[in-house]
């Protein structure tokens, strides 16, 4: 550098810096994410915006891909389906306004109703048919394939009618066509979006906000907002902030800190909703590996453990009765399980041999957060207290969904179905034999699996509810699950915000939500 | 300059640097692939990861279910290209992944590392050029304290006092001057603490050399002194750590990044890595690699401008 003195050439590195961050900082400045974002659904005109934290991303927006509980959330408020739940979980007519089944139950035609995208394309027959050739197609790869494997074939004789053959009857195709994996899809549309046939549609996507705005074409939404934003990955203490602060409007739940002192305030409990979700809490058990062979030490594990202290750990959750939440048809709302029995849990063990406890330690799983850790040492130390030990083994959640189907001999763990259907509740988890692979507790009893079996392909009704309660009781009596609480999600919204509520199906919901 | 920049030692170290982040990925990609879990499980869901014909077709759409190393050969077909790939959770390219964040990451980054230098440094010069029991006191327990004290648990602490009680800064999230104002803070806080200690130290060594009494004899102004004489001095070990640190900035980012929700690299790497997003991951190895070689070249470069005895191999 002979001819450029240190001097000028450290002037010149200053001034260049000073350059770069107000380069920097100008390019911030254009561009706001988050916190004080300048973000406005353009289509906001006529109504006003909802902010809503969540906690983590959205993982996919493709209706063929999306499966996760945000991802779902954003594409149920961008489209409708051919049927939808209402506010009971009952399924009710959507695009599709009436539908005739054959009586062998294999030939289901729907007759749909005028409808348009929110580019004033009327929604035809042919859309739908578009999306489930997509889910089916193995290049997909979409989670939701194995729903449909059973349609051989789809007609659309006319723009109106959708003609759907199955090869054998399947008394919950009408649950598997009102998920969002059968939203219609536009022809050439960005993948990426979920063509928009509902009441909002995608107007933007960045690292760290989804803004929804209005679709106009949509005239049954019953909401005045012009638009939502979706602010994402917002950890606790900022979903907390953000909220008190007066820029958010709406959590999909209180972060477990604040919940005691939020539920203590009468003022700020105003703004708290609460309802029952269709999902399981429970302590699972590989019925083929010791100690858990034993059908005496399941037993005695259920008399172990404390049911009312899960439920108390996760807030608002109710001790769980039985394996079927109470509000999924064919569950069995009455049921009773015994209580916690420490001198009856111990008796059991020593009879069998286990005076003075069961031999060996085995790992119970459990995903890395908080949540997981609390129940799983709850379960440590009721279960120590009769004689059986386990040690926690906290892995990844990607790790512990890959682990704990094959590897863990006991795990804490949530399930909550596709769709509300006992069926599709116990034979992913309890069905031996052809889908074993998915059946992590190796529970293999050809009652149940004959039960189950009859149940699937039995019309909906009564008949079928018995099946299931039949198949609930032969599994509380052989208890490769303890059940621990059914779920209830909570909701926390500012004053002037209405129309929140925790679906018992879509749990997560931005429709029909309003701000005054 | 430019006749500088091309001798020989710089291609030299520039092989070197491609080496090195070839070695980077390389090791990355073997550490990734012997994880015992499955991404297509992950991205499969709890209900589907039982169906092994799902999972197998999203094994499938990924390529995972290629041998490791074609999937590696994959990866550098592709790089070479510049292409990062896809992200196997959204499906978006990687390179727009890490191209939306990283203007944050170095504004908060390079932000908190000219603290370090500017503000650390500077403190330290002039505690040391003005000796006396009270600042050298105040100037242990700052760097005592800054040095020791969490910087997730500084973030809490600032979110408390600066947001939810004085509303004087935005909760989290990026986008204008006053969001940066405390993810700095919480980043450069430690840094500064330490190279205050470290310049201070350094700079206190350089006043006790020969030549600074014989420019004190020859009547020249404290000023002057420090400014033009014992600083360049003081600096050489400053820049060396500044380069070697910057790997460890980065780790601090990522906590930073966290606590207030900035939008930026750290964040998206602890995303890919809770749930295997091995693209996603890789990019943010190899572009925090670049950055961290980078650096390291270009403080070599600074040396002979600021010590001319090392330029003419003296």
């Amino acid at each position: 550098m002979p001819n450029l003195s240190r001097t000028r050439f450290l002037r010149a590195a200053s001034s260049a810096l000073a350059l770069l961050s107000l380069c920097l900082l100008a390019g911030c400045g254009s561009a706001s994410n988050g916190s004080g974002a300048t973000a406005t659904p353009s289509g906001a005109e006529g109504g006003k915006t909802l902010v809503v934290a969540i906690p983590d991303d959205v993982k996919s927006l493709d209706p063929a891909l999306a499966f996760d509980t945000w991802s779902t959330m954003i594409v149920h408020a961008c489209t409708r389906r051919l049927v939808d739940y209402d506010d009971a979980g009952k399924l009710v007519p959507d695009l599709a306004e009436r539908w005739e089944v054959s009586d062998d139950g294999k030939n289901y035609t729907f007759h749909l109703r005028d409808a348009k995208f929110a580019d004033g394309t009327a929604i035809a027959s042919k859309h739908f048919r578009a999306a489930l050739h997509r889910v089916q197609d193995p290049k997909t790869g979409s989670p939701g394939a194995g729903f449909y494997r059973g349609i051989v074939s789809v007609e659309t004789p006319d723009p109106k009618t959708l003609a759907i053959e199955l090869d054998k009857p399947d008394p919950t195709l009408l649950n598997l066509v009102g998920l969002t994996f059968l939203a219609p899809e536009l022809p050439g549309a960005d993948k990426g979006k979920p063509s928009p046939s509902g009441p909002y549609q995608v107007e933007s996507v960045s690292g760290s906000e989804v803004v929804l705005k209005r679709n106009p074409h949509d005239n049954r939404n019953p909401s005045r907002l012009g638009g939502i934003r979706v602010q994402l990955k917002v950890n606790d203490a900022l979903r907390t902030t953000r909220f008190r602060t007066g820029e958010v409007d709406l959590l999909p739940g209180i972060p477990p800190a604040d919940y005691p002192r939020v539920m203590a305030n009468a003022a700020e409990k105003r703004g708290v909703v609460q309802g029952p979700v269709n999902q399981t809490w429970y302590f699972g058990m590989k019925v083929d590996r010791a100690p858990w062979s034993n059908p005496v030490v399941r037993q005695a594990a259920l008399l172990a453990i404390d049911r009312t202290k899960h439920a108390r750990l996760s807030g608002p959750g109710e001790p769980a009765n039985g394996i079927l939440p109470p509000h999924l048809p064919g569950a069995d709302a009455a049921r009773t399980l015994p209580g916690q029995n420490v001198a009856e849990a111990k008796r059991l063990l020593a009879e069998a041999g286990f005076a003075n406890g069961v031999p060996g330690r085995t790992a119970l799983w459990i995903n890395t957060t908080a949540d997981y850790l609390r129940h799983a040492q709850a379960i440590q130390s009721d279960l120590a207290a009769v004689g059986i030990q386990v040690d926690l083994k906290p892995v990844s959640n990607t790790q512990y969904l890959s682990g704990y189907r094959r590897e863990a001999d006991c795990w804490y763990g949530g399930w909550y179905p596709d769709f509300p259907d006992a069926g599709n509740f116990l034979e992913p988890l309890f069905l031996g034999g052809e889908k074993a692979a998915s059946n992590a507790t190796h529970y293999n009893n050809p009652v149940v699996n004959r039960l189950l079996t009859q149940a699937r392909t039995t019309p909906l009704g009564p008949e079928r509810n018995v099946l299931y309660k039949q198949a609930e009781d032969q599994l509380l009596k052989d208890l490769p699950w303890v059940p621990l609480y059914f779920e209830v999600e909570t909701r926390w919204f500012k004053e002037g915000v209405t129309g929140v509520k925790v679906h018992p199906v879509w749990r997560q919901m931005l429709t029909g939500i309003d701000k005054r | 300059m430019i006749r500088h920049l091309l001798n020989r030692p710089l291609i030299r170290r520039l092989s070197w640097a491609v080496v090195t982040l070839w070695g980077v990925t390389l090791l990355a990609f073997l550490v990734l692939y012997r994880i015992p879990a499955d991404p297509a499980v992950a991205l499969a869901g709890p209900s589907a990861a039982g169906d092994p014909a799902v999972v197998q077709s999203i094994r499938a759409r990924l390529r995972l279910d290629q041998p490791v190393w074609v999937q590696y050969g994959d990866f550098l077909l592709r790089l070479s290209r510049g292409d990062l790939g896809q992200s196997y959770v959204k499906g978006t390219p990687v390179r727009e992944a890490i191209t939306a964040v990283l203007p944050n990451t170095l504004l908060l980054g390079l932000s908190g590392w000219a603290c370090w230098l500017v503000l650390g440094t500077g403190i330290g010069v002039l505690v040391a050029a003005r000796p006396g029991k009270v600042s050298e006191g105040l100037l242990l327990a700052f760097s005592i304290l800054g040095a020791s004290t969490p910087a997730f648990w500084i973030g809490i602490l600032l979110l408390y006092v600066f947001v939810a009680r004085l509303g004087w800064f935005p909760a989290g999230g990026t986008g204008t001057p006053k969001h940066l104002v405390l993810p700095l803070i919480t980043l450069a806080a430690s840094g500064v603490a330490y190279y205050a200690r470290l310049a201070h130290s350094a700079m206190s060594d350089t006043l006790r050399e020969d030549f600074i009494r014989t420019a004190k004899a020859k009547g020249l102004s404290p000023t002057v002194i420090v400014m033009r004489h014992a600083l360049r001095n003081a600096l050489l070990p400053l820049v060396t750590i500044a380069g070697a640190d910057l790997a460890a900035l980065l780790g601090g980012v990522v906590f930073t990044e966290s606590v207030f929700a900035w939008n930026g690299l750290g964040q998206l790497a602890v995303e890919a890595v809770a749930g295997l997003d091995i693209p996603v991951i890789m990019g943010v190895v190899l572009v925090s690699g670049v950055l961290v070689v980078a650096a390291n070249l270009v403080v070599d470069l600074i040396y002979p401008i600021i010590d001319p005895r090392i330029r003419s191999g003296t």
